[in-house]
């Protein structure tokens, strides 16, 4: 649930990408941190690894500026995509608002989106919150490839809840800014 | 996401940092919230950046209970990052909070967790408290999200 403060004129929403591992979900950040002006965006955090793989996250906050009197805020997160990961992905899970799901097109990781699907709902379940009751996003990553999936056999393994999809190619920044702005835009939707 | 702090509640709680900042002679005391909010500072916190700030110290601090559960104690209450010339004590409140002070040289690890010792439960009775009087508020209205829609569209360039 987002966090509205009228006493101290607030608002603070939470977004987390998630998806397989070497998905695209950093990529996404970086792309959207160069899109964003610096005044309406903070610091990147980023805990990595030496070899630039995601360890426990990364945040990016999103400054809208005054809306109606109340500061308002997106927090975006991702969280490590490796199964092993499953306590920080809980961690950063917790509170959430919005899901965007980066999805990697390529054959050969059609399990590992499965699997990582999987591993999202089952984090999400434990903490009492239902993936079919939150904002969500599929975005399909890497679709400049060469050997990728079939859109639909994706559509149907991975959107069985008929979620808004985004073909994207996050390295070159196609498709980064639909798929934020559409699950942002789901997120305040709850809020009218 | 955090607690929304009444008038009332937000200044007992201010005067129990304060006075934990004062007697612990510390930089700056925060009060921050286990999902990564920042709920208030006293103190010389001006030049830090108090959002990435919190959300690591937040990290920290769960990083912590899941190292607990491996040895198999239910928490680790307190942690500390000891610096050259700055160091950050991190301490749990309760299951939503986290109190962090950061200090000098002009203090000692001691003082400050034992001022933080004696703190703690005053805060935790006023969190307890507003917690039980507070009521959630869900909605902002449709001409807010309206707004904020738009916002975000303009914030992309269109």
């Amino acid at each position: 649930m987002p966090f509205i403060s009228p006493t101290s004129r607030e608002v603070s929403c939470k977004i987390v990408y998630c998806g397989p591992g070497l998905g695209g979900k950093t990529t996404n950040l970086l792309q959207i941190r160069d899109r964003i002006p610096a005044g309406s965006r903070g610091k990147l955090v980023s805990l990595a690894t030496r070899g630039d793989r995601t360890l426990f996250f990364d945040f990016l906050p999103m400054d809208l500026g005054k809306i109606k009197g109340y500061t308002t805020r997106f927090h975006l997160y991702t969280v490590p995509g490796q199964v092993h990961y499953e306590a920080s992905r809980r961690l950063i899970l917790r509170g959430v608002d919005g899901v965007i799901f980066v999805a990697d097109s390529q054959r050969d990781r059609l399990d590992a989106n499965i699997e990582s699907l999987y591993e999202l709902e089952r984090s999400l379940d434990r903490q009492g919150t239902r993936l079919a009751k939150l904002p969500a996003v599929i975005q399909y990553n890497k679709r400049d490839l060469e050997y990728i999936c079939d859109l639909t056999l994706m559509e149907r393994e991975l959107n069985p809840l008929g979620f808004p999809q985004f073909e994207a190619v996050a390295i070159r920044g196609e498709g980064v800014v639909d798929t934020l702005k559409t699950a942002c835009k789901g997120v305040l939707d709850r809020l009218a | 996401m955090g607690l929304d702090l009444t008038e009332s509640f937000s200044q007992a709680a201010e005067s129990v940092l304060e006075k934990l900042k004062s007697t612990a002679f510390a930089r700056a005391v925060l009060l921050l919230e286990k999902d990564g909010g920042v709920t208030m500072s006293v103190g010389k916190s001006s030049d830090l950046d108090l959002t990435p700030f919190s959300v690591l110290s937040a990290a920290c601090v769960s990083a912590g209970q899941e190292l607990a559960s491996l040895v198999g104690e239910s928490e680790f209450r307190s942690m500390v990052h000891q610096g050259e010339k700055i160091s950050v004590y991190l301490e749990t409140v309760d299951d939503h909070a986290i109190l962090g002070v950061i200090f000098d040289k002009t203090t000692t690890l001691g003082l400050v967790k034992l001022r933080v010792g004696k703190s703690r439960p005053k805060l935790r009775l006023i969190l307890d408290e507003a917690r039980k009087l507070h009521k959630p508020t869900l909605t902002v209205g449709t001409a807010f999200a309206e707004e904020a829609r738009n916002q975000l569209d303009e914030l992309f360039g269109g």
